[in-house]
């Protein structure tokens, strides 16, 4: 703090005390944040993977989310983790994210105004997440009489889905990226007897938490 | 408003004759500060139902032209050290916006003075009034002994030191430490989960703990604005070379210069205790938010905001020249 001795102008001692007060208030939140604020594998959108990149640039002004043109950008909310709360996260319920091809540009890298989105995104290489069938909610697992029309495989721009011998839905983790254009399209929530369970037939994950 | 002239109503038959600017206008300045705040809302709304991106104040704009919060862009920099060109071009931007209109955001477009006001007790606003006019008076005496008054030279306040350890925490942890707290983004946030809410009945523990936060902020610690906010702070750094939009007295017809000598309507009315008349308040002017309520309260109509204000003595006509 300024003191000025020619002018005689003391620095009120609260000013000190107020200043150092928020200071220390300002690491405090900081620090806590750091150690309880949040170990959750979130899905960010596409340009956004480097996590330390996101968490450090983000400002939280929602733009990504209210930029993106199929509504796939969601917040993550408190519950997520304070360091987390109102960072931007993949949900593949409102939409999914088709890159926006129509446009040529991504909308969420075009909205960051920091960075924390940044472009370069591959889809044929880079991973938003990675799809994974959920056996006990996908309809061609549920008793002998259920079909399904498949959905997510006519769905998936990437075919990275099949069957295979056994009827089963298989997921090329190679070939999918994350989109969540199988999640969007898998109609288990509509069709099947509502299990309450959030999930859905098949469900883009955090890729750490598939592999 | 209350007041009619009837002649203005009879001629101007169409809208209710506002005139925002305008000395003796019949809005005050206090509605419309209100309104713009709330119009600002109103846009995030807008955005929020039509996806259009606009964002926040945090960062609102229109696809790739966005302006940013100058504190939340240090920060992104700081917290990542990552050169990013839009960043600076937005920064500069907010830099010649920050000149020309000096502290303006402080009072017609942050929520927070909204959000105190609307939870203020009238103990509370009682001994902010009682504050303001021991400013005032202080103001007075100064003048009157022709002192001056004893400031920092560097003019820097507990609100730098937040700004200062903002910064330094965000490298430290890093992110931005202060993004997290911020009562304006929270206020925001606020909306915008209360808006989903209603739309898509998603809950969430936000809605709770980030209006806590806010409501600790501004009415546990009181001085929020005037002591602790480093957005404030950074914008106050860059207002000091503000020239424009100064309060202005015509000191002809200011009642100190032409008989009231003990008149201190103007810097009793001010939430930020300056002093318009002779900068000799608590704090400089160089902190003014534009606010427009010494305009108002000033009984001989003798202040104005103009663009530019000629230097004038006492006794001095204020005119562009």
């Amino acid at each position: 703090m300024a003191r000025e001795s020619g002018e005689g102008a003391l620095v009120e001692r609260r000013e000190v005390l107020v200043g150092a007060g928020a200071v220390a208030g300002l690491f405090a939140v900081g620090g806590a944040v750091k150690v309880v604020g949040g170990s959750a594998q979130l899905m960010r959108p596409p340009g956004a993977q480097s996590e330390s990149l996101l968490l450090g640039a983000c400002v939280r002004c929602d733009r990504c989310r209210s930029a993106c043109p199929t509504g796939a950008i969601d917040v993550a909310h408190v519950e997520d983790g304070l360091v987390n709360a109102r960072t931007p996260v993949m949900s593949f319920r409102k939409g999914y994210c088709d890159f926006c091809e129509k446009r040529g540009s991504y909308a969420c890298v075009d909205a960051c105004p920091t960075g924390a989105i940044a472009a370069g995104f591959d889809p044929s290489r880079d991973k938003i997440g990675l799809a994974v069938v959920d056996t006990s909610e996908c309809l061609l697992y549920r008793g002998a009489s259920s079909t399904c029309s498949k959905q997510c495989i006519a769905a998936c721009p990437f075919d990275a889905l099949h069957l295979d011998e056994a009827g089963g839905l298989v997921v090329d983790k190679e070939r999918c990226n994350g989109c969540g254009a199988c999640e969007y399209a898998c109609p288990s929530a509509s069709y099947a007897v509502y299990t309450a369970s959030g999930r859905r037939g098949i469900n883009v994950l955090p890729e750490s938490e598939v592999r | 408003m209350e007041d009619k002239s009837l002649e203005v109503e009879a001629t101007a038959a169409e809208a209710p004759a506002v005139e925002p600017g305008g000395r003796g206008g019949k809005v005050k300045s206090s509605t419309l500060r209100a309104l713009t705040a709330l119009a600002v809302f109103v846009v995030v709304g807008v955005g929020l139902a039509v996806s259009t991106g606009f964002g926040t104040p945090s960062s609102f704009g229109f696809d790739q032209i966005a302006a940013i919060c100058p504190l939340g862009a240090l920060e992104a920099f700081f917290g990542t050290w990552a050169f990013v060109p839009r960043l600076l071009i937005a920064l500069a931007v907010i830099v010649v916006v920050v000149l020309v209109f000096g502290k303006a955001f402080c009072s017609w477009v942050c929520p927070v003075p909204h959000v105190k006001n609307l939870f203020s007790g009238k103990k509370a606003v009682a001994k902010e009034e009682g504050q303001r006019q021991e400013a005032a008076k202080f103001a007075l005496e100064n003048w009157r002994e022709g002192r001056s008054v004893e400031r920092s030279k560097a003019g820097l306040d507990s609100r730098h030191a937040v700004l200062g350890g903002a910064l330094l925490s965000t490298a430290v942890f890093g992110f931005p430490v202060f993004c997290l707290v911020c009562p304006v983004g929270l206020t925001f946030a606020t909306f915008i989960l209360a808006w989903r809410l209603v739309q898509f009945n998603d809950f969430t523990w936000g809605l709770l703990v980030f209006p806590i936060i806010i409501l600790v902020e501004v009415l546990v610690l009181r001085k929020w604005c005037g002591r602790i906010c480093p957005l404030g702070a950074l914008i106050s750094l860059i207002a000091r070379a503000n020239k424009t939009f100064r309060p202005s007295v015509d000191h002809g017809k200011c009642l100190r210069d032409t008989g009231d000598a003990g008149c201190v309507a103007c810097s009793a009315a001010c939430p930020e205790q300056i002093d318009p008349f002779a900068d000799l308040g608590k704090r400089p002017l160089d902190e003014c938010v534009k606010c427009r309520s010494c305009v108002d309260a000033c009984p001989a109509k003798a202040i104005t905001l103009p663009l530019l204000s000629a230097k004038a003595g006492p006794g001095g006509r204020n005119e562009v020249e």
